[in-house]
């Protein structure tokens, strides 16, 4: 009892005692910092007046946030060099993964607007934005500005002589090889005919440890599987809709995937999964892919094995025609910032800071056909590369040339094409009776 | 006083259904009759729905889900059924087998899609590797590429996901039966079939039915393990309703269509369950139930 009346008077004292510090301590530290700042108070009053710099923010919009190292380092690296070189700009990420990109971009132009001043667009998106929605804003002052040439690829983001969007990053197609397995199977040189590219896969092929081709088959990766398949309309001059005519079971598109199946057929690999193709791939199992450039870079340290022995050659058909698909940079209309958007753009095609991009990135393509003069390092980096030649030697096209108006509607048509085609993989329809199918169903789909 | 506080502790949870429940699905609904671009809602009356009438991919989404539907209710509960019996028997190791077998449930999708795939695949899959020992058969069988065998091989993959949950369910109701009702079977004289038919099988209807309704709502919604197995193809031939309504929503960005699909699926899964229930009352109570046991 007594100890707790002591503990209270403690505690009564100590409160007072407290009280008289705090107003020593505060009156102390108030005489201290008038001390302390009256030689600093000239500084202070600089600091105040000197005029705050207006800030622009724009809003780049693109999956690369979402991706994997080195991609969007590399990105951040360019940025923030643009916004130190631009002080009064700044510039916010934002965004999607690539997987559900075209989906949000496309659901947000539905509803009434893109939510952004530069959007980085996979090539379908982008000619969406551009020719359905009309929220882009022409840019070839840029690339006039900077004398680079865009390769034709670039028609695809065209409308009435205006080019709305810039090519950062092409993922192109050509023929490459394992010229390990195809000289062990006794050739010699790289297919440059149909014919030999079937061959070479008939030869290469000793299922279950060795395949002659990859080539993605099942609805269940219908994406990748279009991906690769929308080239096969080339090999005999075809193209999947030409204006707003939609020409999917045209003679040269059933003669492509007759090709295209009979390389399938005879490469073994008919139902097996994109997971087991690419886990075969990089275990130097296949001979032949109809590949892409973007990433081949990494099979140096996932695929050691068969980097070494890895060769490109252009397609066998008499074309050397490929897809291009060019994920480009577009202004939107809607912006308050169109000016400094469009300095935001040119920034990323300088070849400075594009050469850099691609080089950290790995896609060696850069789609604007004079760049080797503007940057003598990509010279060299081609050069030095021996997997690329194939990929230069390729004449390409970009989605436009063989959707034509329907490139929006790339996904759709893929989407009806692989279902129906599985049909004819399965033996239970001809190509034609399934490309034909898939004609009648993307004609009502699509209102054509 | 109290019962204000019951009213007053109800409203965050009706706060939640009204804005993440009942809004979507009449703003759904709403789509549905609308014609959305660009900003721009116009009303178009039953213009989608006359588009869905003569959309043949439509109807044959209508009969693959149906079909699914009808195999999956009737697979689950047989195999939940068979597993339940197996391990309502008394054998040493009994709980470890239990615990295994619900392994499957508790697996998510994905893994589950991937390692199908590699089972099933035509050159390294298991399922194959076996068939080749058997003299004659077809070595490199397209479990997932031809036409009737996607079918099957989605049910056999979603069949094997969904077992555990109705034969756990099910073990759980016959081991409530009492083992009195048993003796007294046996000492009467009746036989192993005699007892499932007068005992066993009487108990667990009412449990049989309740996961039969179960069974037809996981089905007729089941989306992920067909979409990441087969995306609906080859063809149409794994294309649930639910596959169309996504591809027709996110591939194809037809928001409006995809919207009077959905409600019409809607639809179709409340008078389905509706069906369910009512037969449940009407025919399984009655002649289990009211009649009495055996």
């Amino acid at each position: 009892m007594s100890d707790s009346n002591h503990d209270e008077s403690s505690k009564e004292d100590s409160g007072k005692s407290s009280l008289s510090r705090r107003q020593f301590l505060g009156a102390s530290a108030a005489g201290a910092l008038a001390v302390g700042l009256t030689p600093n108070l000239s500084k202070l009053k600089s600091l105040q007046i000197r005029p705050r710099a207006a800030t622009t923010t724009l809003k780049l919009i693109s999956w690369e946030p979402f991706g994997q190292s080195p991609e969007f380092p590399a990105w951040t690296k360019v940025v923030n060099e643009f916004m130190a070189a631009n002080p009064t700009i700044k510039v916010e990420w934002g965004g999607w993964p690539f997987s559900t990109f075209d989906t949000n971009i496309i659901a947000e132009a539905q509803a009434g607007g893109v939510n952004a001043d530069v959007v980085m667009a996979p090539p379908e998106a982008a000619s969406t934005l551009i020719a359905k929605y009309n929220l882009a804003v022409p840019l070839q002052s840029i690339t006039k500005k900077l004398g680079l040439i865009p390769i034709p690829a670039h028609k695809q983001f065209t409308l009435n002589g205006n080019l709305y969007a810039l090519g950062v990053i092409d993922v192109a197609f050509a023929l490459t090889y394992d010229q390990r397995l195809l000289k062990a199977a006794g050739f010699s040189k790289p297919p440059s005919t149909m014919e030999q590219w079937l061959a070479a896969v008939k030869a290469t092929t000793k299922s279950p440890s060795q395949f002659g081709a990859s080539l993605i088959n099942t609805t269940a990766a219908q994406a990748d599987w279009w991906n690769q398949l929308q080239n096969f309309c080339l090999p005999y001059g075809g193209v999947w809709a030409k204006g707003t005519t939609l020409t999917i079971d045209s003679p040269a598109n059933i003669k492509g995937v007759e090709y295209w199946l009979s390389l399938l057929n005879a490469s073994g690999i008919k139902g097996t999964s994109e997971t087991a193709l690419t886990k075969l791939v990089l275990s130097d199992r296949v001979a032949t892919q109809f590949n892409v450039a973007a990433g081949l870079s990494n099979y140096k340290t996932l695929a050691p094995k068969l980097y070494p022995n890895l060769r490109s050659t252009p397609p066998p058909w008499p074309s050397k025609k490929a897809i291009a698909r060019l994920h480009p940079l577009l202004v939107m209309k809607s912006s308050k910032n169109i000016e400094a958007s469009m300095k935001l753009v040119e920034w990323c095609v300088t070849p400075k800071n594009l050469y850099y991009l691609t080089v950290t990135n790995g896609y060696p393509i850069i789609p604007f056909s004079n760049f080797q003069d503007f940057e003598p390092g990509y010279k060299k980096y081609l050069t030095n590369t021996p997997w690329l030649p194939g990929f230069l030697e390729t004449n390409y096209v970009g989605e436009f040339d063989i959707l034509g108006q329907y490139t929006y509607a790339y996904a759709q048509i893929g989407n009806i094409i692989a279902q129906n085609l599985e049909r004819a993989v399965s033996g239970s329809a001809s190509v034609a009776q399934a490309l034909h199918s898939a004609q009648t169903q993307a004609k009502e789909s699509l209102h054509a | 006083m109290q019962t204000n506080l019951h009213r007053k502790l109800l409203v965050p949870i009706l706060l939640f259904e009204g804005a993440f429940v009942i809004y979507p699905i009449v703003r759904g609904i709403i789509l549905a009759f609308q014609q959305t671009n660009f900003g721009k809602t116009s009303w178009v009356g039953l213009a989608n729905f006359r588009q869905m009438i003569h959309d043949p991919i439509f109807w044959a989404s209508i009969r693959t889900t149906f079909e699914f539907t009808f195999a999956m209710v009737v697979v689950w509960l047989s195999l939940g059924l068979g597993v339940a019996l197996l391990t309502n028997w008394a054998f040493k190791g009994r709980s470890f087998v239990r615990g295994i077998l619900a392994i499957p449930w508790a697996i998510p999708d994905v893994p589950t899609v991937l390692t199908f795939t590699i089972m099933l695949d035509p050159n390294f899959g298991i399922l194959n590797r076996i068939a080749s020992w058997i003299p004659g058969v077809h070595h490199q069988i397209q479990w997932l590429t031809a036409p009737n065998l996607a079918f099957i091989a989605i049910i056999m993959m979603v069949a094997w996901k969904g077992f555990p949950f109705y034969s756990l369910v099910i073990l759980s109701s016959l081991q409530a039966i009492p083992d009195e009702l048993y003796e007294a079977a046996r000492v009467d004289g009746a036989g192993t079939i005699q007892r499932f038919r007068s005992i066993t099988w009487p108990s667990i209807v009412p449990t049989l039915s309740l996961l039969a309704v179960l069974a037809f709502i996981f089905s007729f919604q089941q989306f992920t393990l067909i979409y990441l197995a087969t995306g609906g193809g080859p063809g149409q031939d794994t294309s649930t309703i639910a596959i169309l309504i996504y591809n027709q929503a996110f591939q194809y960005f037809n928001y409006n269509y995809a919207s009077s699909m959905a409600v019409v699926g809607l639809l179709l899964a409340v008078i389905g369950t509706i069906l369910f229930v009512v037969f449940e009352r009407r025919v399984i109570r009655q002649r289990y139930l009211q009649g009495g046991l055996g």
